[in-house]
């Protein structure tokens, strides 16, 4: 059959597509650009369907992460929970799967016991182009990881599809034939009219805010939610896309990180407002020749290609090439234009670009990526914070570190601010304890970066680590680190 | 020069040989073959030498400079793993440790880190030269000869009965600048008997012996033991010195109940033309003689260092190495230190054995060459798991370092990279006395994570097998429970609720 046809043949409409959805039922909407309309639609079936496992990353609130839906729906949260889950999960009410990217499929490839396939897959599509593939956009992740599982097994993928997804190079690409059924849901762009129409709600002086969260937004979700993204907090909105002002330890951190990178050098760089911020304070201003093969590409790549700071061409792999799983949220809307259909840029996997196995192949390979504690003893934790609060998740952040530890001339930067809670406590703690995880183990910690300095961990003693760290640690707290050292390194004298 | 003229002209005695070393100096004793003679001199110094520093792998040796009174003179720095001898010292906190992987041992100094630290003095254990000027490492390579590479000066003591293994194990004269000839002394029969058998605690002297006929061990060793059992004994009780020697050292007597249970489970994730990796342990090295490989084929060896029995199983043909992808038709190991040394049965087949090969620690642990092999099996001990799936296999509460990090976390990269690899941690459910269950529900304060969650696969005790990876927080509590002691389960399943549920 020509896809022109098998397309057409498989359009429903969404509640027909949703209807596929059974009791018991294991539907995966995986990480990345969230369905605008079948989300919503099968929220919608709460009243008939029972025990229905939500598995999904950080994503829309589509309903049932709400108190109330526990009969219906059961959400477990894939990798990294991210501001949508993440209250529903610290009141208990969802359950965690700490998967990492790299390796999300290997219990279920390889047979693991207790390891269920999805039974339905729920992906944001393009529409076909001329050779009956359809792109996954600004961002792929491991949705056509997910699509390939549940077809070897016989299962279920609906494709909502929004013409105005970008088309890009690499592996970010599904053909026709693997999709079982389309919705196609493509909104109308709002007008520079109706945008205009929308800013004029705005109190004058959140009207910046609002101008920088449309210049990211999809223009779909402001078509189908201008009103609701007027009624929120522009704040929460700007933290949610990664636009939160720079925090000010950010420029004095840059610049120490900035002393660890040398031209040539391979980058991985955390999204977060730490990393993020480190990029827009000009932490590659003035580096040449630098290759990217990152989860999330960092704000600005785009324009940073263009700058000749980024060529890729140290790449071993994809030499010229920025190889990426995703560009968003860190894109506005103008590089996104930019990296559609352009050679330059690949998306590809999250399972080949974020496993150890590939990443260590890379000869000064930088891993920098964002932490919330750190011990004396060097254990790094990034996901959760003591009480056993879970704020992140593990996402490929090991894999990536442990990359650049294996990759010869390899190097992994932790960035910590010194402080949390306005100052309140030191991030550099004695030992990670009380319900606090570890994500990294101390052998696998390398440099860890304030707005104070740089710790140097390896080949060093633990004596010698916790001084690094001390030092750098917020003055206010060194004393008393200091006099935790004693006790947990010295003998009694 | 002819390497003989060299050799001669290089041997000194052991006074002369310690002479290198100056105050402030690091020396480095890498990990296992234990240097006593030169060590002894080194400590003798001890009045004239300030600040210097011992960076020493684990050893079988009780050094002086264990000892309160040496402070001054030697700071000790313990390397990756301490063992039970540098414990008290340790637990004192009069000595420092390294948190290294031995994957990453020289990343420091090679890619020029801040601060790093070059070796001075390197102190080794090698053979005499074979005819072409080589001397070889025995059954314990390790880091050893990348030390020699990196060190500014080196030591040997050369000891005659040290085998010669196939790979990568062997240093020429050339790069040694001191030679001290010291092969170990051979007892009599009757000087044994009067010098360590009859030193030893009643309860223990029978079974001991009897061990000891059944591996034909060496009596230099035994020798050995006149100097540090006492010690030894006063750290681990007169029967924890017995199960250190049957499981760690000897590879002989009884196997405890509990063991047979994990053999049974590990069994079931072990299939036909594996490559395995297992680690020392007073779990894991039983496990060979329960007979865990016995009824597999083809299975090939990638280790670090080996438990008791492995290289029987190279000889029987069980270890072929057929279906690998690197070193295919080798078994490939870094050492059989300590649990082939004392085993005469062992060291026989390794000797100048073409299918046993020893390579440095660097190239048997870099994960990328583990990976390499297709299902790959990691098997390592841990002393605790807790409910999210994180592995300790260092420290007891209150920060008190056990052992150390080893090479743990490369193995379980490796495995877990590998195609088709597993990784799988063994531990019986509970702490011995039998009052403490393994299976926690957080990590206590102190204790050091060794493998993090997001790298724990499956988890196996003598009530079962706790299947992790790619699953939820909830179901991990689930299987791990499962496999707890059944007088911890209430208990845990209580702390679960409260951990995962609302």
């Amino acid at each position: 059959m020509d896809w022109r046809e098998e397309y057409k043949s498989k359009l429903v409409s969404a509640e027909e597509a949703v209807r596929v959805v059974k009791s018991g039922d294991r539907v995966v909407l995986p990480l990345g650009n969230q369905t605008k309309v079948l989300g919503y639609k099968l929220f919608e079936r709460s009243h008939e369907l029972e025990n229905v496992e939500i598995v999904s990353g950080t994503a829309t609130n589509y309903g049932w992460f709400d108190p109330g839906y526990e009969k219906c729906f059961y959400p477990n949260i894939e990798t990294y929970t991210g501001p949508g889950p993440r209250d529903m999960l610290l009141e208990r009410r969802g359950d965690f799967t700490p998967n990492i990217f790299g390796r999300m499929f290997k219990a279920l490839d390889e047979g693991r016991p207790g390891v269920r396939p999805p039974d339905v897959v729920i992906v944001p599509l393009s529409t076909p182009d001329e050779h009956g593939y359809c792109s996954f956009g600004h961002d792929l992740w491991a949705k056509k990881d997910y699509i390939q599982r549940a077809k070897k097994r016989g299962k279920l993928v609906i494709g909502e599809v929004d013409d105005h997804l970008i088309r890009t190079f690499g592996d970010n690409f599904i053909p026709v034939s693997e999709i079982d059924y389309f919705v196609d849901v493509t909104p109308q762009w709002p007008t520079p009219e109706e945008y205009q129409a929308l800013l004029a709600k705005s109190p004058p002086e959140l009207l910046d805010d609002y101008k920088l969260i449309f210049r990211v937004l999809d223009p779909g979700q402001v078509a189908t939610r201008g009103e609701l993204i007027m009624d929120t907090d522009p704040t929460y909105i700007k933290n949610l896309l990664g636009l939160g002002p720079p925090i000010e330890s950010t420029k004095a951190i840059a610049g120490y990180v900035s002393t660890l990178l040398r031209d040539g050098d391979v980058i991985q760089i955390g999204v977060g407002e730490v990393s993020t911020g480190m990029v827009k304070s000009g932490l590659f201003e003035g580096r040449y020749n630098l290759s990217l093969h990152t989860e999330i590409a960092p704000t600005d790549t785009a324009k940073m290609v263009d700058a000749g700071i980024f060529t890729g061409d140290s790449h071993p792999f994809h030499p010229g090439k920025i190889i990426a799983t995703s560009f968003w949220p860190s894109a506005d809307q103008e590089d996104l234009a930019i990296v559609n259909g352009n050679p330059k840029f690949e998306l590809h996997s999250t399972t080949y670009v974020q496993t150890a196995r590939n990443i260590m192949q890379i000869d000064n390979m930088v891993a920098i990526n964002n932490a919330l504690i750190v011990d004396l003893a060097g254990q790094i934790g990034f996901e959760t914070l003591p009480g056993f609060r879970l704020e992140n998740g593990p996402g490929g952040q090991i894999d990536f570190q442990i990359g650049a530890m294996y990759s010869r001339g390899g190097r992994a930067i932790s960035l910590l601010p010194s402080t949390a809670m306005g100052g309140a406590v030191s991030r550099i703690v004695p030992l990670i304890e009380d319900g606090a995880l570890v994500d990294i183990p101390r052998p696998l910690a390398d440099f860890i970066v304030t707005e104070y300095g740089i710790a140097s961990m390896q080949g060093k003693s633990q004596r010698q680590r916790a001084e690094e760290l001390i030092a750098i640690a917020h003055p206010d707290f060194r004393a008393e680190l200091r006099k935790e050292a004693q006790r947990m390194l010295y003998p009694v004298s | 020069m002819d390497w003989r003229d060299e050799y001669k002209k290089r041997l000194v005695s052991a006074e002369d040989a310690v002479r290198v070393v100056r105050s402030g100096d690091r020396v480095v004793i890498p990990l296992a073959q234990q240097p006593d003679v030169l060590a002894t001199a080194l400590a003798a110094r001890k009045d004239e030498l300030k600040g210097v520093e011992i960076l020493q792998g684990v050893t079988g040796s009780v050094y002086p400079w264990y000892q309160p009174g040496y402070e001054e003179a030697f700071t000790i720095n313990c390397a990756q793993y301490t063992g039970p001898r540098p414990r008290p010292l340790m637990w004192e906190r009069r000595g420092d440790f390294t948190p290294v992987t031995y994957a990453m041992e020289f990343k420091d100094i090679d890619e020029r880190r801040p601060g790093c630290i070059d070796p001075d003095v390197c102190v080794v254990v090698v053979s005499p030269p074979n005819e072409h000027g080589f001397c070889s490492f025995g059954e314990s390579l390790w880091e050893k000869k990348e030390y020699v590479k990196r060190a500014k000066v080196t030591l040997a003591e050369v000891n005659a009965h040290l085998i010669r293994t196939h790979g990568d194990n062997f240093v020429h004269v050339s790069e040694i600048d001191h030679f001290v000839e010291a092969t170990p002394y051979e007892p009599t029969p009757e000087e044994l008997e009067e010098h360590v058998y009859s030193k030893m605690p009643d309860e223990i002297r029978d079974r001991f012996k009897t061990m000891i006929a059944e591996v034909s061990a060496p009596s230099p060793g035994l020798w050995r033991m006149k100097d540090s059992m006492e010690g030894m004994i006063a750290i681990l009780g007169a029967e924890g010195f017995y199960r250190l020697y049957r499981d760690s050292v000897l590879g002989a007597g009884d196997v405890a109940e509990h063991i047979f249970g994990i053999a049974h489970y590990l069994g079931m994730l072990i299939h036909d033309g594996d490559c395995i990796q297992i680690g020392t342990g007073n779990t894991s090295n039983p496990l060979v003689r329960a007979g865990v490989f016995e009824d597999k084929q083809d299975l090939g060896f990638h280790c670090e260092t080996a438990p008791p029995g492995i290289p029987s199983l190279v000889y029987e043909g069980v270890f072929t190495g057929r279906y690998k992808n690197i070193d295919q038709g080798k078994a490939v190991c870094t050492s059989f230190w300590p649990c082939s040394s004392q085993n005469q049965r062992d060291l026989d087949i390794l000797n100048e054995n073409p299918l046993i090969e020893l390579y440095g620690s660097h190239y048997t642990n870099n994960a990328s060459v583990i990976a390499a092999n297709d299902n790959h099996v990691s098997i390592n001990n841990a002393l605790y798991v807790d409910l999210t799936g994180q592995i300790a296999s260092e420290t007891i509460p209150g920060f008190l370092l056990y052992n150390g990090p080893g090479g743990q976390m490369d193995w379980v990269i490796g495995a877990l990279n590998s195609k088709g690899g597993r990784s799988v941690t063994v531990l019986p459910s509970m702490a011995v006395g039998g009052s403490i269950s393994r299976i926690a529900p957080l990590m206590e304060e102190g204790i050091m994570v060794t493998v993090p969650r997001t790298y724990a696969d499956f988890i196996v005790t003598e009530h079962g097998i706790a299947s992790l990876l790619g699953k939820s927080q909830r179901k991990r509590a689930d299987e791990l429970i499962a496999v707890a002691h059944p007088d911890h389960r209430a208990e845990l399943r209580k702390e679960a609720q409260r951990l995962f549920y609302p």
